[in-house]
């Protein structure tokens, strides 16, 4: 399953808090090729402040051609302490080998920026969450949230002007960080996750430890690779590239410079022609 | 289907009976699929096309949601999310809905208010994801990435309690 985070601005948002304040979420849907999710951003894509307008089948023309010859950077350590998975962390390395073998070049390398700037700027997207909460048409009863929800709402009320500046300071520092990496790079490789999929309930939301951080620090450790580019708005990718010993998907991620997703989904094209996933199907499956 | 044709009808009745069938193993859903797909435009270049929509967006005209949580009771979407419009617009054929997270805002199901979704490949992605990996059509269903910690804001204009 293939899952493209288009750049922000690129599919409609619904703004909560200020216009400054760029909210983590993004729209869009999954799709089994790259060339449905393709189809379906020429038909939903905006273009992006500054970007000129095309015509119609923009991505879908993209991707019957190749790339040209790319600085690939690859790294599998995430910015936190979290421990990447070994099965993970190798399905990302043989994409990357891939690649320099169908001819780009290959350079171990990552954005250089701070952990707890991903934290503080993920924290947009619960000051956003909580104030929709607090300005439903219906009073929130926050006995029937789940225990985050809860946290988060405290949150939300308690987050003043500085709080959110803060918040989007530290958006603006990764965003930045990002964007010196694609300065000298023409594409980012990553594991998706840092470990294979959890069993339900191991993340559990409804757990009243500790406060909202807390658990996004818990959630990056699940997930350190995508949460940077969530806060950041690069256009990210997610290819069912690899299977675990244990039939387990593996996802390889691809983060492509703002707007770039012509060449993400160009190089995501070779990468499903060279490692297609469509023969491996889950044992409950309707064909 | 031998002959390489399909009408937009044979689609969806297909996509039905795939989805009928592995749901009773992946509980993905959040209401019986629709007895006809909302409206889209057939000239659309994905017409036909069935789309699951998430129970976190987009709003969809007509479509109850609860945003995963179980705070909301009877909420119904009076006005397209701009998202779906453009998915109307483009011919897909929304079927139903998949389950979601309280708000969106965990990556996973599994809360005590979530639905239990179940299924070999959990964990990493909700609902959509269930479905779609389990089936072996083209069907679109709303996504973001996993660990995407998801601002929810469309509720206050669309809800019609």
């Amino acid at each position: 399953m293939i899952g493209l985070k288009p750049s922000r601005g690129r599919t409609p948002r619904t703004a909560t808090l200020s216009a400054s304040a760029q909210e983590p979420a993004v729209e869009f849907a999954v799709t089994k090729s790259v060339r449905d999710t393709a189809q379906l951003l020429d038909a939903v894509g905006l273009s992006l402040p500054g970007e000129p307008a095309w015509g119609s089948g923009r991505y879908v023309t993209a991707i019957s051609r190749a790339p040209r010859r790319l600085k690939i950077g690859i790294s599998t350590e995430p910015w936190n302490a979290t421990a990447v998975d070994h099965q993970v962390a190798a399905a990302a390395v043989a994409a990357a080998e891939m690649l320099e073998w169908i001819g780009h070049s290959l350079v171990p390398g990552k954005p250089r920026l701070d952990s707890e700037d991903i934290v503080e700027g993920e924290m947009l997207a619960i000051y956003a969450a909580g104030r929709a909460m607090l300005s439903a048409p219906r009073p929130v009863d926050a006995s029937l949230l789940e225990a985050v929800s809860r946290l988060v709402l405290v949150e939300a009320s308690a987050a003043d002007a500085g709080a959110l500046h803060a918040a989007t300071q530290a958006q603006r520092r990764i965003t930045a960080a990002v964007d010196r990496f694609f300065e000298v790079h023409d594409l980012l490789v990553t594991p998706t996750l840092a470990q294979l999929p959890l069993r339900h309930g191991t993340l559990d939301y409804d757990d009243p430890e500790g406060d909202v951080r807390a658990w996004l620090r818990k959630l990056f450790d699940y997930g350190p690779f995508t949460a940077v580019f969530n806060v950041s708005g690069h256009p990210a990718i997610s290819l069912p590239l690899a299977e675990s010993r244990e039939g387990l998907p593996i996802g390889v991620q691809l983060v492509a410079p703002m707007g770039g997703e012509d060449l993400l989904l160009q190089v995501a094209a070779e990468l499903e022609q060279a490692m297609p996933w469509t023969g491996r199907q889950p044992s409950i499956f309707a064909g | 289907m031998l002959r390489g044709e399909l009408t937009a009808d044979e689609i969806v009745e297909c996509a039905r009976a795939a989805v009928e069938s592995v749901n009773p193993d992946l509980n993905a859903l959040t209401l019986p699929l629709l007895d006809e797909p909302q409206e889209y435009d057939a000239d659309g270049c994905l017409a036909g096309v069935p789309l699951l929509i998430k129970d976190s967006s987009p709003f969809a005209r007509g479509m109850p949601f609860s945003l995963g949580s179980r705070a909301i009771r009877g909420a119904v979407a009076t006005q397209d999310h701009q998202l779906m419009t453009g998915f109307r617009s483009a011919g897909l054929a929304a079927l139903g809905q998949t389950t979601a997270p309280e708000r969106a805002l965990p990556p996973n199901l599994g809360g005590t208010a979530s639905h239990g979704i179940r299924g070999r490949w959990t964990g990493a992605w909700e609902g959509p994801a269930a479905v779609l990996l389990h089936w072996s059509l083209p069907v679109r269903s709303l996504w973001r990435m996993a660990t995407t910690v998801r601002a929810r804001s469309g509720f206050r204009p669309l809800a019609a309690e």
